[in-house]
């Protein structure tokens, strides 16, 4: 693949597209500007000059996306040919949408909690990478972007030759039934940021404003007659009217990623949004009105019925009142305001404050939560006690014996078992445990390139930003707890 | 329009964290006189009678807590249709702080939010945790007065569970001690309740950048992340009582939601001094 054949349109918005030989980058608003320079550095370093930098390129980026901080890491995506197709690397709100033999797929990278890393297999018609949530809409292929630097929110790229299902604003000029006077320029609107003349790159142009740039808001007493304007649609109003989506298992989200000869997969393909989001129509329906009910009458309980009041917390509270007592006692050290952390805590848990400079002297008090593991249709669990995960997990001993919690999962496919497997907390470490499952057990590490499959009542401890995947369910582990992996 | 254990529904009012809410006409064995309607909430999830017993020993302590505060939304009946759950509670027209139509003077959220605090406490003087304090909680009973009502029941339906999933929205004033699992405490609905002011007086929550269309994204965000509420351009008077709510220590917060009430009942006085 050369780059000659790739015919790159800009997207115009706030960002930076970058396209050095055939690799195409897109960076939203966001993070620092030393990774996003890292970012635009490995992209150059890996894609020009090269035919086929597709794996080059996803190994930088996705060593800069595990090495630096979260928070630092804007939103991008980036592409370029290896020796299949097109690998592509996702992160955050940036969407690809491939036209690919006469059918439409779209990733994004909200579709893992780390990164999307995936191969095109082959062929495309286009791709585009954009802002997640926006639409291709029209491209005018009439512009073409050779190289360098631009403003920009994303890019299409076409396979010279290659036939586009989407209707472009050039190549419908082009074609001898096109009527030019009648389609003025206008229906093209807004058109794209004009390229700068190849060969000489771009200048780098200075990013315009974030995106999210805060709404000004009224003071609330600077007009104390006008009423001072309510948020009329304030951000979070949007999700309430809609109807809630039912707890549905999501679709076989691990096939692709997931070969029952634990092959290295290629792709960390997270449960698709959509679909997890998509309400059970079942679900949704009121029951059936000739069945049974049950009906307790709140109408005239009265003072008797409450309980003691709950305790009154002060600065002055010893912190050992507001441990859990029923918690396994753990060694650890305690944060400056008295807190009870990881012997390696690099922060407190509860407060963020840094726990570098604290003296290492270890206490032995009862465990904090470790953190959650959160399924694939949001539902989340704390990890302060161990759990039996499966599709009927409340009869196991250990429920029953009160030793795990019940992790109950629906699951219409039944890839799940009635007992499918345990997660099981040790010190300060967690275990997941298939217990003979019929469809196994799978993990995969934050950055892990490949799942694999736990060998039956054999506990394998996982880190945070782990992903389980019980039969077709998956869960994640993440945790607040933020430890000195080097000293541990 | 359907019968569900003698309530015959009526429009849906949304989603809430648990499934849809209906307005419906009560049946007779309540004895609410059966004119007015009443909010009725019926759980997506099929629940077992171990479940619903818990639910049952739950919501009575809230109505017990309802029966002698004005500021909490009575709740009349909790049943099991089937295997469906549902609540019925109280009706309010004027809808919530987060559906309310058109505008609302800032001091009005503010008023409404003390009432909310006092509602809160009540709950916390009967020995309960709300653990869902949301603009979508918090209704409107006049131009500045209000109700705290329903409940978070994740926890008592599945033990462990802090988050239904169902809902995001009710993340971003979650308190990210419950995010994290930690025992709720009244300090928890405290946050909550800061953050529910917040959103009322800005129409945005207190984390910047949350990634709202991702839910484990999120809710790893508000596990480590810290609110800023500074460059939100409120009264000083209202960011020190913010600053008081969403203090990462629990023990700096208000000791009581009545401190938060009575804190409330002062801002009118000091933003117009």
């Amino acid at each position: 693949m050369s780059d000659e054949g790739v015919h790159v349109i800009i997207r115009q918005g706030n960002g930076i597209v970058a396209r050095y030989g055939a690799g195409v980058m897109a960076i939203l608003p966001g993070g620092s500007d030393g990774v996003q320079q890292d970012l635009l550095d490995a992209m150059r370093e890996a894609c020009e000059g090269q035919d086929l930098p597709g794996r080059q390129m996803a190994r930088r980026l996705v060593g800069i996306l595990s090495q630096a901080e979260p928070d630092d890491v804007p939103p991008f995506g980036a592409c370029a040919p290896n020796e299949r197709g097109w690998a592509v690397i996702l992160h955050q709100g940036v969407a690809l949408e491939v036209d690919q033999d006469g059918g439409r797929t779209r990733l994004s990278g909200f579709d893992a909690s780390t990164w999307v890393d995936r191969i095109i297999d082959g062929s495309f018609a286009s791709m585009t990478l954009l802002p997640d949530g926006e639409e291709v809409g029209e491209v005018d292929s009439r512009f073409r972007f050779q190289g360098g630097l631009v403003p920009g929110s994303g890019a299409t790229l076409l396979l010279d030759g290659a036939e586009m299902s989407r209707p472009t604003v050039g190549a419908r000029a082009d074609s001898p039934d096109a009527q030019p006077a009648a389609q003025p320029a206008a229906q093209a609107a807004p058109a794209p940021a004009p390229v700068q003349p190849a060969p000489a790159p771009a200048p780098v142009q200075p990013m315009a404003a974030p995106v999210q740039q805060p709404a000004p808001v009224q003071p609330v007493a600077a007009q104390p007659p006008a009423p001072a304007p309510a948020p009329v649609q304030p951000a979070m109003q949007a999700p309430t009217p809609a109807p809630a989506p039912a707890p549905a298992p999501a679709p076989a989200p691990v096939p692709e990623g997931m070969p029952a000869d634990d092959e290295p997969p290629t792709l960390i393909q997270a449960p698709n949004r959509d679909a997890d989001m998509e309400p059970s129509a079942e679900q949704q329906e009121l029951p059936e009105e000739d069945v049974p009910f049950e009906s307790v009458s709140l109408m005239d309980i009265g003072a008797e019925a409450k309980r003691e009041p709950l305790a009154v917390l002060s600065a002055e509270t010893p912190k050992e009142e507001v441990e859990d007592d029923g918690a396994p006692l753990v060694l650890g050290v305690l944060s400056p305001a008295g807190y009870f952390n990881h012997p390696d805590a690099l922060f407190c848990a509860v407060t963020g404050v840094s726990m570098l400079h604290r003296t290492h002297v270890l206490v032995q008090r009862p465990r904090p939560p470790l953190g959650v593991v959160v399924a694939d249709d949001g539902s989340t669990f704390t990890l302060n006690s161990d759990y039996v995960v499966g599709r009927e997990p409340e009869r196991d001993p250990k429920v029953e014996a009160d030793q795990a919690r019940p992790l109950k999962l629906q699951d219409a496919e039944r890839s799940l078992s009635r007992v499918h497997a345990e997660i099981t907390l040790v010190d300060w470490d967690v275990f997941v445990v298939d217990r003979g499952s019929a469809n196994g057990t799978y993990v995969l590490p934050r950055n892990g390139q490949q799942w694999k499959r736990l060998v039956a009542d054999t506990p394998e401890k996982i880190a945070p930003g782990t992903r389980i995947a019980f039969g077709k369910r998956v869960m994640t582990f993440e945790s607040h707890h933020q430890i000195n992996q080097a000293a541990s | 329009m359907s019968l569900i254990a003698g309530y015959q529904t009526m429009e849906a009012l949304g989603g809430g964290s648990h499934g849809q809410v209906h307005k419906a006409m009560p049946p007779e064995r309540l004895g609410l006189g059966g004119a007015e309607p009443v909010a009725l909430k019926v759980f997506d999830r099929a629940t077992d009678h171990a479940e619903f017993e818990r639910v049952v020993e739950e919501v009575k302590v809230y109505a017990a807590a309802a029966s002698g505060c004005e500021q909490l939304a009575p709740m009349y009946d909790v049943g099991r249709h089937g295997e469906r759950l549902y609540l019925a509670m109280a009706f309010y027209p004027m809808g919530s702080l987060a559906s309310r139509r058109g505008e609302m003077n800032p001091i009005d959220v503010v008023k409404v939010m003390a009432d909310a605090a006092r509602g809160a406490h009540a709950l916390h003087e009967a020995g309960m945790v709300h653990r869902e304090i949301k603009p979508a909680n918090v209704f409107l009973t006049g131009q500045s007065t209000g109700v705290l009502a329903d409940l978070g029941l994740a926890h008592v339906v599945s033990p462990g569970q802090t988050v239904t999933g169902l809902g995001v929205s009710s993340l971003a004033t979650m308190e990210p001690g419950l995010v994290r699992g930690e025992t709720s405490a009244r300090a928890s609905d405290i946050w909550s309740l800061g953050a529910t002011l917040h959103w009322g007086l800005t129409g945005h929550g207190v984390f910047a950048n949350l990634p709202e269309s991702n839910l484990i994204a999120a809710l790893r965000h508000i596990m480590t992340a810290t609110p800023d509420v500074q460059g939100d351009g409120l009264p000083e008077p209202v960011q020190a009582i913010l600053r008081r709510c969403l203090a990462a220590d629990r023990m700096e917060r208000y000791s009581t939601a009545q401190e938060l009430a009575d804190d409330l009942d002062e801002v009118e006085g000091l933003v117009n001094a």
